[in-house]
């Protein structure tokens, strides 16, 4: 993420947190953005990061983590279902499945060989969620968030 | 202006909402027929917010996503309403 990029964004990216409670962190220094909040079932603190390094040639790489800073399954939200959403964001495997999230990538380790390359990640998965700012993510996250009836196990 | 005046409104005359989107710090003002779809009306709020064609729904102020399908009056917008854009697509 460049600093001209972050600077853009970071307005909105702040008035989307204090509307929502969130706790939002900009680290210019490592492209980093942690972001804070509770589990709305289950009353449980997440901790989100985004690796920017690449943003917004390639989509951020978004993980929860544990106390202990590990991505560990038990570190995100289980899938649910809200009615006007067709299915959750979050993986039972333990991730963020959105194109906008680079993790979700084959050529990176994650589910999908069928969104072309990284770099195409803005016109990939037409048809599901779709966020092309961190804020859009912010709230693409909150929305799947309110739909998840706990954490995984 | 009165809760009577408002359900006039939002059932014959057209609807005057404020949304906001995620990526912009300032809300915009709208104003929809409310025979109008949630999606139409989500589709051209998402425009003039530069978003991308995508799956965009509104979502009021205690939360509640709006079912696109629903017209405006249908899925009981008010005048005066505050409304977030979200995008409704799902996860794969």
């Amino acid at each position: 993420m460049t600093h001209a990029q972050l600077e853009t964004e970071r307005p909105a990216i702040l008035a989307w947190a204090a509307k929502y409670g969130w706790s939002v962190g900009i680290s210019p220094a490592d492209r980093m953005i942690r972001v804070s909040t509770t589990h709305p079932a289950a009353g449980v603190a997440l901790t989100g990061l985004a690796d920017c390094a690449w943003y917004p040639s390639a989509a951020p790489a978004w993980q929860f983590v544990n106390a202990a800073g590990a991505s560990a399954r038990s570190a995100y939200p289980a899938p649910g279902n809200t009615p006007g959403i067709s299915g959750s964001i979050f993986h039972p495997n333990g991730l963020i499945c959105a194109p906008w999230n680079r993790l979700a990538y084959g050529e990176l380790g994650g589910v999908h060989n069928d969104w072309g390359g990284i770099v195409n990640w803005k016109t990939a998965a037409r048809g599901y969620t779709q966020a092309h700012t961190i804020a859009d993510m912010l709230q693409a996250l909150m929305i799947h968030l309110m739909a998840s009836p706990g954490m995984m196990p | 202006m009165s809760e009577n005046t408002s359900r006039q409104e939002s059932q014959g005359h057209e609807l005057h909402v404020i949304v906001y989107a995620p990526r912009d710090p300032e809300p915009k003002a709208f104003t929809f027929p409310p025979s109008e779809s949630v999606g139409q009306a989500a589709a051209l709020a998402a425009a003039e917010f530069s978003y991308a064609p995508s799956n965009f729904s509104f979502q009021t102020e205690s939360g509640e996503v709006l079912n696109r399908d629903l017209t405006l009056a249908e899925a009981g917008v008010r005048n005066g309403d505050k409304l977030t854009l979200v995008d409704v697509g799902g996860g794969v």
